[in-house]
């Protein structure tokens, strides 16, 4: 059986962490959940630098973002990520307090895979997920046992 | 005309000229000399007929001379005087018959006849000589006998006469054949002489029409020279004639009142001393000079000049004028003022820049607002996400029975965060409509509120309406936010129509040629609206309806009013309670652009 990846959620508030781990733990995934406090914190996950040099390889199965973060923005985030070829080919599904429509016309030119907006309900973000062609194949590890 | 023309230009050949001179002039006098000559040779003939007759007549009388002394020499034979005046009568006959031989040399009768009588005279010299011998001998019987024969007289008398009858009728002959010529050439020269008369008549009216047209040339050229003097004094612009070494040659008053206001004499001056040396710039008179030399015009050269006169900006404009006798060019120099014309571009790129700032001032503050409700929408929301999330997870959690008020007190919480972020939502979207540019291109109405209708399905469904669409056809504007327009107003049209068993509404276009616009209306028979309030149907968050009866933020109306306004249009309604509602907007056949809103 492959490894399951990881699930990178990178959110600075605390509550809408909260919520946004509630909601993957009642969507009842087998992905393991990895948090980072702002974007320079998901990118050193990522690069596996910084605070994360110690994590074991191995690229996340998708990135959630949200748009307003300390340091470095969402939106920074998957910049980086898109012109980085080690990163290019991770899925980003970008997490917004907002329907801002330049939010979410950046995020498209950005290269996003979905837009959600928060809070993030879960049949949303599975359709969001679903639509990116990834549910089956990255996501829908065995659900965990009851 | 023609012909006089080619006169005037003196078009005819000079040899026909001359043969016309010759004609008129040349052959008359020819006639007249053939004429006068004509009368000095009939003159001729008479002199030297009467000569001829006059030398007969002494011949006969120095004959008789001669027969009467011999016959008084018979009565008288001592006499001796009378053998002189015989001898003298001989030598005068001799002399007489020997002139009459030369004088009709060309006569041949005449001649023969003279020598006719030349013998019978010298046969009577010889008849005389034997009567003087008898005389001599004293014989004055024998010497009377022999002169008492007559025949001899007779004789000579005859031929004399005869002769002289003969010379007088040649003279006769010769002055007919005279006078009948000089009759002709008299002819000839009468008719000449009306010839003449008519040649100068005719070459003193073509004169006179020369004359008359060359006249009226010159009348026409002063005219034409006294208009171009009038339009060149009067004309504004400041005009000067240089010569090739740029010296005035001529300028117009408009000239002297800019560049000799103290009424100095410029005439003959460089043009580079006048004016205070204003012209007296190193570029325009290398221009000036390569337009006298190689032909170039100069074509608004401009100066800013600080004249006499004032400081002026001013155009330079000169060209080459060929000289009247083409051996010289002289220099045609304008001056055109356009200081009003720099002043006021001067004032235009001080606005532009005032505006440009302004521009830069709204477009930072634009941009201030653009962060400001960005923060808003990101920030205000969050709490209250979580005010909503959150009592719904304190609601499954507590997991209250159906019924219990905490229950119901949950249910507000959550709906009061959710409404408050619709409020928030439609605020900022109606903030960024003030902002975001309005497109112009070609907007098909009837497919936009197609469009619109297929997105209020869910709002139309279970009911009965009735839509009355009339052809909408296309304008000019942003199909982004005209098709909120028509969401909100069908969506109101929906709303206030869901109490009526039958909903009517009705959607139809009319073109206002006059104010060149395009005027939709949107007419229902929904609940309506008191017209006492119609000033506060477009005012944000202004409602009509308690909220409880009828779903909404108050902030729809607002955005068609702010959207409408945007394009140049205006958005009207009319209704009263009960009679459903009638909304209209308009919208321009050419939009004004993006125009500035300052509603709040």
């Amino acid at each position: 059986m492959s490894k399951i990846r990881t699930i990178l959620l990178a959110e600075d508030n605390p509550l809408d962490a909260e919520l946004a781990l509630d909601a993957l733990r009642e969507a009842r995934l087998a992905n393991p959940v990895a948090h980072a406090v702002d974007g320079a914190d998901a990118l050193d996950w990522l690069r596996r630098e910084g605070a994360h040099a110690g994590r074991p390889k191995g690229d996340p199965a998708v990135v959630l973002l949200d748009i307003k973060m300390p340091r470095m923005d969402g939106l920074e985030v998957l910049r980086v990520m898109r012109e980085d070829p080690a990163l290019r080919h991770i899925p980003v599904v970008i997490l917004s307090s907002s329907r801002e429509e330049s939010d979410l016309v950046r995020s498209w030119d950005l290269g996003v895979n979905a837009y959600v907006v928060k809070p993030v309900d879960v049949s949303q973000f599975f359709s969001a997920v679903q639509a990116l062609g990834h549910f089956w194949a990255v996501l829908n590890e065995p659900a965990v046992a009851d | 005309m023609t012909r006089m023309h080619r006169l005037s230009r003196g078009g005819w050949p000079l040899l026909l000229q001359l043969l016309a001179v010759a004609a008129v002039v040349v052959v008359p006098w020819w006639i007249n000399q053939r004429l006068l000559s004509e009368t000095l040779v009939a003159v001729d003939w008479v002199t030297h007929s009467s000569g001829v007759t006059g030398r007969a007549a002494q011949l006969s009388s120095s004959v008789r001379d001669a027969d009467r002394a011999l016959l008084w020499l018979t009565l008288n034979p001592d006499l001796n005087e009378l053998r002189q005046q015989i001898d003298d009568a001989r030598t005068r006959q001799v002399e007489a018959i020997t002139d009459l031989a030369t004088l009709t040399a060309d006569s041949a009768a005449q001649s023969a006849r003279v020598a006719e009588i030349r013998v019978l005279l010298e046969s009577r010299h010889a008849d005389d000589d034997r009567v003087l011998e008898y005389i001599s001998s004293g014989d004055l019987h024998m010497a009377r006998e022999l002169l008492a024969n007559p025949a001899s007289m007779g004789q000579m008398r005859r031929l004399v006469e005869g002769f002289i009858d003969a010379e007088n009728a040649l003279l006769a002959q010769r002055q007919a054949v005279s006078e009948r010529r000089r009759g002709r050439f008299s002819w000839a020269i009468s008719g000449f002489a009306a010839l003449q008369l008519l040649f100068l008549s005719l070459v003193v009216g073509l004169a006179a029409r020369q004359q008359r047209r060359r006249t009226e040339l010159e009348v026409q050229s002063r005219d034409a020279q006294r208009r171009a003097e009038l339009v060149f004094n009067t004309i504004r612009k400041p005009i000067v004639l240089l010569d090739g070494e740029l010296r005035v040659l001529q300028h117009n008053p408009a000239f002297a009142m800019v560049y000799a206001p103290g009424g100095e004499e410029v005439v003959g001056r460089p043009l580079r001393e006048i004016g205070g040396g204003v012209w007296d710039e190193a570029g325009l008179l290398q221009k000036l000079r390569d337009v006298r030399f190689l032909g170039r015009e100069l074509w608004d050269h401009e100066m800013h000049q600080q004249t006499p006169s004032g400081e002026r900006d001013v155009l330079v404009n000169a060209s080459r004028m060929a000289g009247a006798a083409g051996n010289d060019a002289y220099l045609l120099l304008t001056a055109a003022d356009v200081s009003a014309v720099r002043q006021a571009e001067r004032q235009i790129r001080e606005l532009n820049d005032r505006l440009e700032s302004q521009v830069a001032d709204v477009t930072e503050s634009n941009r201030e607002l653009e962060a400001f409700s960005y923060s808003v929408s990101h920030d205000l929301r969050a709490p209250l996400r979580h005010i909503g999330a959150f009592a719904d997870k304190l609601q499954k959690s507590l997991d209250l029975p159906e019924g219990d008020r905490a229950r119901h007190y949950m249910r507000v919480i959550t709906d009061s965060a959710a409404r408050m972020g619709r409020l928030i939502d439609d605020l900022l979207v109606y903030s960024r409509l003030g902002r975001t540019r309005i497109g112009a291109e070609p907007v098909d109405m009837d497919a936009l509120v197609a469009e619109v209708r297929g997105m209020l399905a869910p709002e139309q469904a279970g009911r009965r309406i009735a839509w009355q669409v009339t052809p909408l056809g296309r304008v000019q504007g942003d199909s982004g936010t005209l098709r909120l327009v028509w969401q909100n107003l069908l969506g109101n049209a929906l709303k206030y129509t869901a109490k009526e068993e039958q909903a009517l509404i009705r959607v139809s276009h009319a073109f206002d040629a006059a104010a060149a616009e395009h005027v939709f209306t949107v007419a229902d028979n929904g609940v309506g609206f008191d017209m006492a309030y119609v000033d506060k149907l477009f005012g944000v968050f202004q409602r009509l309806h308690p909220a409880e009866q009828f779903e909404g933020t108050g902030i729809g109306l607002a955005n068609v009013r702010r959207i409408v306004n945007r394009h140049g249009g205006r958005v009207w309604a009319e209704s009263s309670p009960g009679a459903g509602a009638t909304f209209h907007f308009s919208l321009p056949e050419r939009p004004v652009g993006a125009t500035g809103d300052n509603t709040p």
